[in-house]
């Protein structure tokens, strides 16, 4: 007993002295690294700014930031993350000239995990088509991280091509929420869009959407009409309206309508049965559809749901009211301390009235 | 006396089995928190956590402040929570009757006018008594209503909240600019998160400026820099560890995130309790086990919440002796998942581990000093067996609060001078001479505050955090 409990008293202090040593140890291994980024920064970032203000060339530019991929691309990631138009453009041409996307194309290959999920990012980011079939590959990988990443960078590339491919994987094999399949979906670019209005309109007639993504109906359809609302395409309208109609899933005519505010395009149908319909999501999102365009039709039924018990379907209608130009009503409605006379204040006080 | 010696051999022997187990399970967990960390750090070195609200398409969230007898900080801490990088959320201060001047500074500072909102008694609270709108802030709400302690407050909080996520936030507690975004991203990302906690660090004698920690300093009070280590232990190995094996029983309410839905679902935070941040994680795995649904309740190390925690003696000894309580009165109410299979390695392994090791482990540890100090009596001295064991249990103590420090350097490094660290290290011996034990003696009186049913919260001391 007594020299067991010797090994252990000695092996834990062993174990002591090798973490304070780890510790000692990390300290400074972090320091150095701080040192030596912060010194190369210093040379990288005279570079870059030079190049990008076409006082130097792509070739010295190349020349002088070719070694150290890995910092290099810590350095780079503000801008990789900020720079917009020609500059994001000039920073692509750069980053193939260096040898970069060579090093991490190569990485994404042959590293280790990590290593190949930081390609990954990186290529993703910087749109280079060369790693689409990698990428493509990697959508089938049991290492979940890995897999998202290659969903994430196939979309930054734009690789149209895979939109649907992609789109089955994140539904069948993702635990993505529906708003992280959205905005993945929207970095493919805005022209996924005659692409889903086509595949909308072949695959109803066919009635074939389920059993094309094997989900609900109204989860793609939802995603699709978000897609078409964030880039205001309005060619799919007609085939987004098909649905506007109170039979329909109460999820897709809340994406309707979110994507029809986003739109911001009258329609023609009526709305009367939405506003009054027993589902306050679907109530306020008419409401603010109708804030949006300003169509004064539906004013008396506005006017009452001000009342509303619920609080956007109240405060999106008062607003619509104050949009379709008449805040007199609303000030009426405070003067007067009527029934909601709070949320008339509020819009008002909103509008610096 | 030949008998009692040898009753005392049977406990010292049950002394070394119970040290084993614990011990044992502390270096898994380490293990486990080792790799989750690694796992953490190096997902955030490659991924852009922001991306996702750069888009439109993110979860808009409900930050809940209970504030009772706060005057001192919630101007503070309101203005530094609405200064947070995130695209869209409310700030839902709730004053549960407070005595001191809590909501005429509020009305003072932030220019309030009765609500829009009409209270929905979702969950039932102590009376409302106004709520209010802020004409210089839109997005924040004050609740104002009878006391009903912390767990009411939290409650009617969640009633008035417009948002699909609800963020309880501490009025004395600061969240770094980035934590939000940190700590709601994975709801975005996976549909099976109901809930997420971050790590709360000690703020007392950091560098604080516009409501955010501009720079780490170690405390030179003995009794802060103790503090320091519980909690990078706690959070660090202990909540990263227990996350890791999906048995995490336990988001801080001082900064955690949860999907409003299933709050609702399980009525909100128990008022029966003082440890209702906990009562409330067990419910909600009760809850989602019996509904038999995919679910993930995460630990983040990285996000984080700045605290100030207790300066003296007497305030801390209250707060720990509180924590005690509420940890047996939120193990007792959801007794059933003790060692019930339904729930896993949450009922097997996470809930009685709780139960013997946080909840019991003062009566041991207790009896274990007792025992030692028995056999001096009777032998007229301890053999080299107990001194060892005795040595070899401290040792055990100092290693895994340095694991703690090391996770900390390979990682975060929030104490940027190497002395503050090795100044840890020591502390991490000292603490079990004289702290430990007082700790065990906190503890002990808790737990005889559980079984005597004491109710009251306890006085909490205030001050402004520059």
């Amino acid at each position: 007993m007594l020299s067991y409990i010797y090994y252990t008293a000695a092996g834990v202090i062993l174990l002591i002295l090798l973490v304070v040593f780890l510790i000692v140890f990390y300290h400074l291994k972090n320091r150095k690294n701080e040192r030596m980024i912060n010194s190369r920064r210093e040379k990288w970032e005279k570079i870059l700014f030079q190049y990008l203000a076409d006082e130097i060339s792509l070739e010295k530019a190349a020349a002088g930031m070719n070694s150290d991929y890995i910092y290099l691309y810590q350095f780079l990631k503000p801008y990789i993350k900020n720079l917009k138009g020609d500059n994001f453009e000039q920073l692509k041409e750069l980053t193939a000239a260096n040898g970069m996307n060579d090093y991490f194309l190569n990485r994404l290959q042959t590293a280790d995990r990590s290593g190949k999920i930081r390609a990954a990012v990186f290529l993703g980011k910087m749109e280079v088509g060369a790693a689409v079939e990698q990428l493509r590959e990697n959508l089938n990988s049991e290492d979940k991280n890995l897999q998202t990443v290659s969903i994430q960078a196939l979309a930054d590339i734009g690789e149209q091509q895979l939109f649907f491919e992609v789109l089955k994987v994140m539904l069948k094999k993702s635990t993505f929420t529906f708003e992280a399949l959205t905005e993945i979906s929207i970095r493919f670019g805005e022209d996924i869009c005659p692409k889903i209005k086509e595949f909308l309109e072949k695959e109803k007639r066919d009635k074939r959407i389920e059993a094309v993504f094997e989900v609900p109906e109204f989860q793609i359809l939802s995603l699709f009409f978000d897609i078409f609302g964030y880039y205001r395409y309005l060619p799919g309208l007609e085939s987004m309206l098909q649905y506007l109609d109170p039979q329909s899933s109460e999820e897709v005519l809340i994406h309707i309508f979110k994507a029809l505010v986003k739109m911001e395009y009258p329609i023609e149908q009526d709305l009367t049965e939405f506003l009054t319909s027993e589902n306050w999501v679907i109530r306020s999102q008419a409401a603010r559809y109708l804030a949006v365009t300003g169509d004064s039709k539906y004013l008396d039924q506005l006017y009452e749901l001000i009342t509303d018990s619920n609080w956007w379907v109240s405060y999106y209608s008062a607003l619509a009211v104050f949009e379709i130009g008449r805040g007199e009503i609303l000030k009426e409605i405070v003067e007067n301390d009527r029934a909601g006379k709070e949320m008339s204040r509020y819009v008002l006080a909103q509008n610096n009235i | 006396m030949d008998n009692f010696y040898y009753f005392l051999l049977i406990f010292d022997y049950f002394a070394v089995f119970y040290f084993f187990l614990v011990n044992g399970t502390y270096i898994f967990l380490n293990f486990k928190a080792f790799f989750s960390i690694k796992n953490y750090w190096s997902s955030i070195e490659i991924l852009d956590f922001e991306n996702p609200f750069q888009s439109e398409f993110y979860k808009p969230v409900s930050i809940i402040i209970p504030a009772y007898n706060e005057e001192l900080t919630i101007v503070d801490n309101i203005i530094s929570i609405l200064a947070l990088k995130y695209p869209e959320f409310e700030v839902v201060v709730v004053n549960d009757g407070s005595k001191d001047g809590t909501i005429a500074e509020l009305k003072d500072k932030f220019n309030l006018v009765e609500s829009s909102r009409n209270y929905r008694k979702d969950i039932n609270t102590q009376p409302v008594k106004m709520v209010y709108d802020s004409l210089d802030y839109p997005s924040l709400v004050v609740v104002d209503k009878e006391n009903g302690g912390k767990a009411d407050a939290l409650n009617a909080g969640i009633n008035v909240a417009q948002f699909p996520l609800v963020c309880n936030v501490d009025a004395d507690s600061l969240i770094d600019d980035q934590a939000l975004l940190k700590i709601v991203e994975p709801f975005s990302r996976d549909w099976r998160v109901i809930a997420a906690g971050g790590t709360i660090r000690v703020a007392n004698d950091c560098d604080i400026r516009g409501g955010q920690v501009k720079k780490v300093n170690l405390s030179k009070k003995p009794i802060v820099r103790f503090q320091v280590l519980e909690y990078l232990r706690a959070f660090l190995f202990g909540r990263v560890g227990w996350a890791a094996v999906e048995s995490l029983l336990i988001i801080s309410g001082a900064f955690g995130v949860f999907k409003r839905k299933h709050l609702l679902k399980v009525n909100g935070y128990s008022t029966k309790t003082v440890g209702e941040d906990m009562e409330l994680v067990l419910k909600l795995n009760k809850h989602m086990r019996k509904s038999d649904r995919d679910y993930k309740v995460l630990f983040y190390p990285d996000p984080v919440c700045w605290t100030q925690v207790p300066e003296d003696y007497g305030t801390l000894s209250s707060q720990r002796r509180r924590w005690q309580r509420g940890l047996g009165q939120s193990l007792m109410m959801n007794k059933e998942l003790f060692f019930n299979k339904d729930y896993g390695l949450l009922g097997m392994f996470s809930y009685p581990f709780y139960f013997f090791v946080e909840l019991l482990g003062p009566i041991i540890e207790t009896l274990g000093y007792l025992s030692i100090f028995l056999t001096v009596i009777i032998r007229g001295g301890v053999n080299e067996v107990v001194i060892l064991f005795f040595i070899t249990a401290i040792l055990m103590g100092v290693l895994l609060s340095i694991i703690s420090l090391f996770f900390e350097e390979m990682t975060f490094h929030k104490y940027s001078k190497l002395s503050d660290k090795l100044t840890l290290v020591f502390y991490a011996f000292l603490e079990n001479f004289g702290y430990r034990q007082l700790h065990t003696i906190w503890r002990l009186r808790g737990l005889f505050d559980y079984f005597s049913k004491k109710e009251s919260w306890g006085s909490q001391k205030r001050k402004r955090f520059d």
